[in-house]
């Protein structure tokens, strides 16, 4: 039957919107909806200091997994070995370990200056940690971030509050990252030279008010680590010293690490590669994870200083 | 009149259809871009410095390599202490259609271990992977009623793993034959999807005689052999020739040899067909190595040889539903069961794939 001008247009439209659904059904072999509506609540940038040795590598790596799931990201390198836009140069700082504290505190000035207004979260990462993305925004989205909230793994000595370990990596929220800058640096509150990067901006957090939050999962179970998994899972693996520091005491095996966790620490690049495999390629046929039972697993809180 | 008719009916259809596809190819395309699980690709000319005398050694002085060079994280240096994996009260896994299937392809497993690695090796397997087969036995030399192991007649050592091999799957035709549909054979340092596993074999008819594992080629064994140390799987048919006629040395060496050699001369002097275990992206399911390995290359010479697949590396060269990995040693295999079952990225749900090969054609 001939049809006529609009009823022909309708009929096209039909046809065509018809192949688009049977396309979309066809298509869709990973189901990320629920981990896309988190993705709109809150917008992280992730900042990864990094020397040019590690380019190859390291940054590689981290830059063709986790990184590309941030909102937004930027590496503090010094090099001009490379030509991308989302590598930054600090001329006046040295590379090496003395000056880790001078380059956080630049990055930090760097990101209240240009990116304070277009993100919610800032995390640190390190160029060998692991970050879960979905699970960070899952641990976030209890949170406010037009409060001051500090997340990380925490460390008991040195400040009272304690002090997020560097290597786990930390994150701020935009109201702690701008009381960072306008009552501490601009202020000349706090330390900005030192090798313990981790120790100093920790304590400028707490000479600014910002105090830390809660990252342990209601079965004691911890989201950040400053080792890999093997290493916690496995018991007595973990270095004295670093025990030594914790400020609650976790577990070994299971009930080291909780099943949202957020980082690793101290990952090979292959081994990086291999977790990427392994969380969002490697199934098992027949077993399909019921995340409404994980709702309520991190309680959110501010955690005192110990009495 | 009639024909003008028809042509502008054909017309308006062929539109509409370039119309959906043109807006299909362009909506998928952004998905693709702005989807929160990245599709990475890994260049697979990278060239990752790989320890040159790794590369060279032969097969035997590889695995006696990897035997002392497990880099296990433990601050004495000793093994990695046996951790109970149970996470019930915290964990809950839709699994119906993996139990389902369980019932239905029942999967024997026999662990190749030793008295020496019951604690080092053999007790991370059950606390780990072990757990969800069917049913599980661990062959040694000596009989254990605690661990439990099964004593066969045989002497420890590599030279004989063609004969523990042999009398391992003749034991589990004497005991257990009706207790299961397919019969494997697994290191105490390989790792175990079961429910892959049953999901490849779920295609075929275990009365057949065939196996399955990852498949290697020499020049004297043209249809190939399944490597042991990625574990290999025989149906019902091929265990009960292989046990019935496996004792007549002119068809089955007894001893010595390379024992995942032996038993694939073995195979096909009875008839029994080595088949394709790769998944309809012709990415593998069983591994040789660990994850790593065959993520990044570096593959030593006597596999780069062998592999019958191209020893191909990489992100996507590795099927969604591995099956096994191998050389995984005590807090590896720990880490594995942590990230294959328990660490989820929250809100990515994989989908049922129909990765299993088409084999109608």
């Amino acid at each position: 039957m001939k049809l006529k001008g609009k009823k022909q247009i309708l009929l096209i439209l039909l046809i065509g919107s018809a192949v688009v659904s049977l396309f979309y059904v066809i298509q869709v072999s990973v189901d990320a909806s629920l981990a896309r509506t988190l993705r709109h609540k809150s917008r992280v940038m992730c900042w990864i200091p990094s020397v040019e040795k590690w380019l190859k590598d390291r940054v590689k790596a981290v830059n063709r997994t986790w990184v590309p799931r941030c909102d937004g990201h930027v590496f503090f390198i010094k090099t001009n070995k490379t030509q991308h836009n989302d590598v930054i140069s600090f001329d006046d700082v040295k590379d090496g370990r003395e000056f880790l504290t001078q380059k956080s505190v630049a990055a930090l000035i760097y990101l209240y200056r240009h990116e304070l207004g277009k993100y919610d979260w800032f995390l640190k990462g390190d160029d060998d940690t692991y970050i879960v993305m979905e699970n960070l925004r899952f641990l976030l989205a209890q949170y406010n971030s037009s409060q001051p909230v500090y997340l990380g793994h925490l460390f008991k000595k040195f400040v009272k509050q304690g002090y997020m370990s560097g290597g786990a990596s930390y994150v701020l929220s935009r109201q702690a990252l701008r009381k960072l800058n306008e009552e501490g640096f601009q202020k000349s509150k706090c330390k900005v030279n030192g090798s313990n990067e981790d120790l100093d901006i920790g304590s400028c957090l707490e000479a600014v008010g910002v105090p830390p939050h809660n990252s342990i999962d209601k079965y004691g179970r911890s989201a950040f680590h400053p080792e890999p998994a093997e290493t916690h899972i496995a018991q007595d693996a973990v270095d004295p010293w670093l025990v030594a520091y914790n400020r609650f005491k976790g577990a070994g095996g299971r009930n080291c690490c909780s099943e949202l966790t957020v980082s690793f620490h101290h990952v090979k690049p292959a081994e990086i590669l291999v977790m990427d495999h392994l969380l969002y390629r490697t199934t098992v046929y027949g077993r399909v994870p019921d995340f409404s039972r994980l709702q309520g697993l991190f309680e959110p809180k501010t955690i005192p200083p110990p009495s | 009149m009639a024909m003008k008719r028809m042509t502008c009916g054909n017309l308006q259809f062929i539109l509409g259809l370039a119309l959906g596809i043109t807006a299909s190819f362009m909506l998928t395309s952004y998905r693709q871009m702005s989807q929160s699980s990245v599709m990475v690709h890994l260049d697979s000319r990278e060239h990752i410095k790989s320890n040159q005398d790794l590369h060279d050694l032969d097969e035997h002085a590889f695995h006696e390599m990897m035997e002392k060079n497990q880099n296990i994280p433990s601050v004495g240096g000793g093994e990695a202490k046996a951790v109970k994996f149970e996470d019930e009260h915290a964990h809950h896994d839709d699994d119906t259609a993996a139990r389902d299937l369980a019932k239905k392809v029942r999967v024997l497993v026999w662990v190749m271990t030793g008295p020496q690695n019951l604690d080092k090796k053999a007790v991370h397997v059950r606390n780990t992977w072990g757990k969800r087969v069917n049913k599980l036995l661990f062959m040694s030399s000596q009989w254990n009623s605690t661990f439990p192991t099964i004593g066969l007649n045989v002497s420890e050592g590599r030279e004989h793993l063609t004969a523990k091999t042999m009398q391992a799957f003749r034991y589990v035709y004497e005991k257990h034959f009706d207790e299961a549909d397919w019969f494997m054979k697994a290191d105490d340092d390989t790792y175990l999807i079961a429910e892959n596993l049953r999901y490849m074999l779920s295609s075929y008819d275990t009365n057949q005689p065939i196996y399955f594992g990852h498949i290697f080629h020499v020049k004297d064994m043209p249809n190939g052999y399944a490597s042991g140390g990625g574990g290999y799987v025989l149906s019902k048919e091929a265990l009960r020739r292989l046990a019935t006629q496996g004792h007549n040395t002119s068809i089955c060496r007894q001893d010595g040899g390379s024992e995942d050699k032996e038993v694939g001369r073995c195979m096909t002097r009875m008839g029994i067909k080595l088949l394709q275990s790769v998944d309809r992206l012709g990415r593998s399911r069983f591994h040789c190595f660990g994850p790593e390995t065959h993520l990044q290359g570096g593959y030593p010479e006597w596999y780069l040889s062998r592999d019958a697949n191209g020893a191909k590396k990489g992100l996507d060269n590795i099927s969604d539903y591995p099956i096994t990995f191998h050389y995984i040693h005590s807090a590896k295999m720990y880490a594995l069961e942590y990230f294959v079952y328990h660490l989820r990225p929250f809100g990515i749900l994989s989908k049922p794939q129909d990765l299993n090969l088409d084999l109608k054609h």
